[in-house]
Parts: C-alpha cells; structure tokens; sequence
C-alpha cells in the first residue's frame, strides 16, 4: 500500500514537472505583441545606409544587442514618445550593457529623412543610435524581412502633409542577430531593461 | 536642508498651478490638469500636446479646436490602431462627457502642433487654447517634458 501511495506521489511529481516545463517553454516563445517570433527575421542580416552615408550590414554588428524600430521623423507621437521611452531605458542599463545596446531607427520616409535629419534627430534623445534610410525597394525589403507595416497616407485636411501609418514594434535582436523578443508600446521601461540584461 | 525641500515644494507647486488652468465663461465647469507637451529636436517643426479634461457640469462639453502662440497650426488628432498599424488622423472634436473626463495623451488623442515658431525645449512653459463648441475657451500652460 505504501509502495502504491509513493509511486502515485512521484508519478503526481513527474506529471507535474512536465506540465511546468512545457508551460516554461511555450511562455518564451510568447512576446509582449503575440507575434510569432518564428516568422520573424529569416535571413539575420540586411543592408541599409547610416546616417554618416556608410554602408550598414547587421551581420557586422555581432555581438551587439540591437533594438530595432521603424518610423520617420516627422511622426509626430508613437516615434518621439517610443525614443523617449528608450532613453529610460538605457538610463535604467549598466555601463557595459548600455554600450553593447544599439538602437537601429529604420526611416519609413527617405523622401524627408535626410541623413542628417536622422542623426540630429536621434541625438537628441541621448541614446545609442544610428538612423538608417535607404530607397524606398531598400527600406521596403527589411520592413518585409521583419514583418512590419507602413502606409503614405496623404493628409489633405491636415497642415501635416502626409503621414504615415506603421507598425510600432520594437524588435529585440540578440548578439547572434536572431530576433528573440517584441516589444510593444505599452511595455514598461523597467521591464523591457530587465529583459535585455537577460542576453 | 529644510531650505531646500520648502524650494522644492514652491517649485512644485509652481509647476502644478501653471499647468492647470480653469475656463471662464459657459465652460467654467471644465478643468485642464496635467498639460504637457513632447519636447522635440530643434530641427523638428512639430509636437503633440497632452492633458486631462473634466468637465463637472451636467452637459456634455465638446472640444472643437485648439490654438497656440508657438504653432502655426494646432489640429486635434487621434490615433488608434488599424490593420495592425498605428492609424492617425484628424478628429473634428473631442466629446468630454457630463461628470466625466477625456485623457489626451500617447497613442489616443492629442492636440498637433504644427510649424513651431521656435523650439520646445524641457521645461518650457507653453500657453494653448482650447476652444470648445458652445463658444468659450480656455487657455492653458503646458510644461514641455521630454530629453
């Protein structure tokens, strides 16, 4: 009777360690957007231009935790207030992992984003970054790559001009350029830091 | 010590009063608390202003248009989310219900500023006017947060 009752009680064990371990595995495939991380990102490298007009490829930044987020200058909310976030973030970062995070700022408006529009701008939020622009083919072949969005929309009742409707991800790339985490708007600062100091 | 935290106190509150303002006229029932505005690069011509409306009369207030000293044009906008996208567009007005309060911030609706006269910088103290349907405004000073 004893045997059975502790067989049962280490069967009861075993059942539930699997239990965890697959709840374990399926919540670090979850992101804080619910995308699925697997069609993200298949080949780990693209090409654009930097703002100082050099060639950029991905793949010569391994070893490197990456933050990559498309938008443009001129976006007039979800852009200023996401780099405003990122400034916390690295604020919240120690010396060595704040030097080894990039943020990659993917312009969506070649057309107005000049090289040097990019980089005063992204100075300005006191971060680690480099904007990067391209033609339009260029910009549209990594926005595919990454499975984000945008769309011209021409504002003719608005002095604005036109606008843009894009995704407001923030990809997190790890030092071997494969894209392990989404972050999502309503991310807290502190969270998203403790996440990077995990890689 | 003690000098320091009655400075920080006065600095505090100073900092509260400007950003809250109260109407006069038919809206005197509506309050405009935490006004804030996105500070931005020099080179960069626009902004987006943020704040709380209440309205503590018995009648629906509306929102129609918004003016600024600092802009050439200030439009309501709001964004929402669309086809997985972030969608922004131009609202013709903003309800703020009997009893009740409408947020303007991040990601919902904002008031746009638009060919900035000069740049906004952290900690600036900008006015804005609201103009609501029934025909009074309100002006509010808005402190520029940001970098």
């Amino acid at each position: 009777m004893l045997m059975f009752v502790a067989n049962k009680i280490i069967f009861l064990i075993v059942l539930l360690g699997v239990c965890f371990s697959w709840v374990g595995c399926e919540s670090q495939e979850k992101t804080s957007t619910g995308m699925d991380l697997g069609v993200i990102n298949p080949q780990r490298d693209f090409t654009l231009h930097d703002q100082d007009g050099k060639i950029f490829h991905l793949k010569d930044h391994r070893g490197e935790v990456i933050l990559l987020f498309f938008g443009y200058t001129s976006c007039p909310d979800v852009c200023p207030t996401t780099l405003s976030k990122l400034a916390r973030v690295y604020s919240l970062l120690g010396m060595g992992t704040r030097q080894k995070l990039l943020t990659l700022f993917v312009t969506i408006d070649p057309q107005r984003d000049t090289p040097q529009k990019l980089k005063e701008y992204l100075q300005y939020f006191n971060i680690n970054a480099v904007g990067l622009s391209g033609t339009k083919q260029e910009i549209d072949k990594v926005v595919d790559a990454y499975k984000a969005m945008y769309e011209k929309v021409d504002t003719n009742s608005s002095a604005l001009g036109y606008m843009f409707d894009h995704t407001d991800y923030l990809y997190l790339i790890d030092k071997e350029g494969k894209t392990s985490y989404l972050f999502h708007p309503e991310d807290k600062a502190q969270d998203m830091a403790q996440i990077i100091k995990g890689l | 010590m003690k000098t320091k935290n009655l400075c920080c106190f006065i600095f505090i509150f100073f900092v509260s009063f400007l950003s809250y303002a109260r109407a006069d006229g038919l809206s005197k029932d509506i309050f405009i608390s935490n006004a804030w505005v996105q500070a931005m690069p020099s080179s960069q011509k626009i902004s987006a202003a943020y704040m709380v409306i209440t309205n503590n009369s018995p009648k629906e207030a509306i929102l129609v248009s918004a003016s600024s000293d600092i802009a050439a044009t200030a439009e309501i906008h709001q964004m929402s989310e669309m086809n997985g996208m972030m969608n922004m567009a131009m609202a013709a007005n903003v309800h703020v219900p009997a009893q009740g309060k409408v947020t303007l911030q991040p990601g919902g609706f904002h008031i746009m500023l638009i060919n900035l006269k000069k740049p906004l910088n952290k900690g600036d103290i900008i006015p804005i006017t609201l103009h609501f349907q029934d025909g009074s405004n309100i002006t509010v000073n808005a402190d520029v947060r940001g970098q």
